[in-house]
């Protein structure tokens, strides 16, 4: 036997409660349901139960786990008993707990949407599997505490977003997934890499370690060198200005319910890993990262706007309105202040929450009309005057007007633009603004108001489109319904946002609970 | 390849191949082998027998789909942390249990090797329903 000593200095030896499981439930939960429905595929009709179970149980878990650290701090697993830095840990502090529950919230709600746009044959082909591990993947990034680990969660991420950007193999869907996956592959191949001189310069990966370790260590060069790698390696995930373009390539291609799940989640983890690594690995930015944010941020707002206004495809405008999105986050973290992050952590709420309730509302116009090209849609008040609303409150939000959700962590950013003299970024903020006005502002009244295609003249009303039966249009419009009102609800009272976006933003910016968390030994204090 | 020197005794080389595959899952906790590699050999041996007899001779050999071989490892694997739950040490710790043989010797049974077990099942599926798939496209 070992010296008694020495096994405590490396492992734990104090009993784990029960709540500390919690951490785990979000990624354990998906995991073993999605097990389990892959020995049942044959059983189609099983598997949207054991798909909505899992993403509620992983909902409900991020849910205790977000009301644990307003009350206690972070919290923080090592996995098999080991100590931080030796074990594999799992930290969550206040940011990776909201993320979590918002994705799992957003996977929940594209399952409820699932009965209405996935066949037999895709069910059978595993998309609630898939589904359900995109879950693990996404929840496991955002509440892993070490870089390595965060890669292989990107891994199960992206494999699992393969199958689903593949399932029915279109030809059109090979197209884009090529596209897809070439560019992530490069992304995730520059990730490994610089995972790798991280290790070789510092000698370890766990985020708590690395944050005395890389500002002691005294290879500045390299350090620069690998801070922009990782900016470039998380950009591509991000889709940020110049490395977006398999965003819009890939988007419009799969099932509405597969974008949907991809807009609200996937460009979001890459922005969550940029938080976490700029705030905690590399807190200076080292290599001028934190301008060159500010300039990939600003043009791809810009960017973004214009190539929504360019687009006559509601899903492809729809994917570059994302992209103008990601452009607002990446202003936030080139900010780098309380404020700033904190409008950083709402706008990805929202990004998240509207998103996801643009592209599936998407769906719904695109089956009334018959067609995804805004000349071809239209009428759409006169059809269902319910969809007409949902778009109308959705495009609010999406522009930031009030009283929907975009206005506020809009208003925000600017402010801590402002306090801080990034004038140029105000600018990039509002003219960005301004294209997303006129490119949702004229895709509604051609695809609303009009009276049928683009030849219909003013005045009249012939749209072609077909009736959809009122049990489909209810199961679609359950999940739309509940993103609107939760859109609003944040709009209106956004005071549950702000308090818990500011506890996000406080942690992200003052590390020491979280690197206590990961280093606790589950020994009481003396 | 279809001679009837490879069709005579890949069956034989094929249980053969399972057994050592076994044997280098169990043997895997102390010295060189494991799930992973286990695995590796016993979809080899499918392989063999799938190039020799046929596709449908290996689904029927299997009688589970490859696939839900794969689910059901990847199920085992997961659970494999739960007794941690019980014994209070964090996920996926490794738990032993001594099982008396009644001789006086006992028979080591851990979670590691539950997870071991897990990953034998992953590698199989996985690798056994890409190469059937590949093979039945011919």
């Amino acid at each position: 036997m070992a010296d008694p000593n020495l096994i405590s200095e490396a492992m734990r030896t104090t009993p784990t409660l029960l709540a500390e499981w919690k951490i785990l439930t979000p990624m354990l939960a998906p995991l073993v349901l999605a097990a389990i429905s892959l020995i049942l595929r044959q059983k189609d009709q099983w598997q949207f139960y054991i798909a909505f179970t899992a993403a509620l149980i992983a909902m409900i878990g991020s849910g205790f786990l977000v009301f644990d650290i307003i009350i206690d701090g972070p919290q923080s697993l090592v996995m098999s008993g080991w100590l931080a830095p030796y074990g594999i840990a799992f930290t969550a502090d206040s940011l990776s707990a909201i993320f979590a529950f918002i994705a799992s919230l957003v996977t929940l709600l594209i399952i409820l949407y699932s009965p209405a746009d996935v066949d037999k044959a895709a069910s059978k082909a595993g998309y609630y599997t898939l589904i359900m591990m995109l879950l693990v993947g996404v929840n496991g990034s955002f509440l892993t505490g070490d870089i390595f680990n965060l890669y292989v969660w990107f891994e199960v991420m992206l494999i699992s977003s393969f199958g689903l950007l593949i399932l029915g193999g279109d030809k059109i869907q090979l197209d884009g997934a090529v596209k897809y996956a070439f560019l992530n592959l490069l992304g995730t191949t520059f990730f490994l890499i610089a995972t790798g001189l991280l290790y070789g310069v510092t000698g370890t990966l766990n985020f708590a370690d690395l944050f005395g370790k890389v500002a002691a260590s005294e290879a500045t060069g390299t350090l620069a060198i690998l801070s922009v790698l990782f900016l470039f390696a998380f950009g591509i995930k991000a889709a940020a200005f110049p490395m977006y373009f398999w965003l819009p390539a890939a988007y419009h291609t799969p099932r509405v319910a597969v974008s949907a799940i991809f807009a609200g989640l996937l460009t979001k983890v890459g922005i969550y890993a940029l938080m976490r690594i700029f705030t905690i690995v590399f807190p200076e930015g080292n290599g001028a990262a934190f301008e060159l944010f500010g300039i990939i941020g600003g043009l791809t707002v810009i960017v973004g706007g214009l190539g929504a206004i360019a687009q006559t495809e509601l899903r492809r405008m729809l994917a570059y309105l994302l992209m103008s999105g990601v452009g607002m986050l990446m202003i936030g973290i080139s900010i780098h202040t309380q404020l700033s992050l904190m409008a950083t952590v709402q706008y990805a709420i929202h990004s998240m929450l509207v998103m996801t309730g643009l592209y599936l509302l998407s769906g719904v116009i695109g089956r009334m009309a018959g067609s995804f090209e805004i000349a071809k849609i239209g009428g759409i008040v006169m059809q269902n005057h319910f969809v007409a609303i949902a778009y109308f409150g959705l495009a609010l939000a999406v522009m930031g007007l009030p009283p929907f959700s975009g206005l506020w962590p809009k208003y925000m950013m600017v402010m801590a633009a402002f306090e801080q003299g990034h004038y140029w970024l105000i600018t990039a903020i509002l003219v960005g603004s301004f294209l997303t006005i006129a490119a949702v502002g004229r895709a509604s009244i051609q695809m609303i108001w009009r009276g049928g295609d683009v030849d219909t003249p003013d005045g009249q009303y012939e749209a072609r489109g077909k009736r959809l039966e009122n049990k489909q249009l209810r199961i679609m419009m359950l999940p739309i319904s509940i993103i609107f009102l939760l859109t609003l609800w944040l709009g209106v009272s956004p005071n549950t946002m702000i308090r818990q976006a500011d506890l996000a933003a406080y942690d992200l910016l003052n590390v020491e609970q979280y690197i206590q968390a990961t280093f606790d030994t589950g020994e009481p204090e003396q | 390849m279809n001679t009837i020197i490879l069709r005579t005794i890949a069956p034989a080389l094929t249980a053969l191949m399972i057994i050592f595959s076994l044997f280098v899952l169990l043997r895997g906790h102390n010295e060189p082998g494991g799930g992973f590699i286990g695995g590796l050999i016993a979809a080899s041996a499918m392989a063999l027998y799938g190039i020799s007899s046929g596709v449908r001779a290996v689904r029927r050999a299997l009688y589970f789909h490859p696939v839900t071989m794969g689910g059901f490892g990847v199920l085992m694997a997961a659970c494999s942390g739960i007794p941690s739950y019980i014994n209070q040490v964090p996920f996926l710790s490794g738990i032993w249990w001594k099982v008396p043989l009644g001789n006086g010797d006992y028979f080591d049974l851990s979670t590691p090797m539950i997870f071991d077990i897990g990953v034998w099942f992953v590698v199989v599926g996985a690798i056994t329903a890409i190469m059937l798939t590949l093979e039945e496209a011919d």
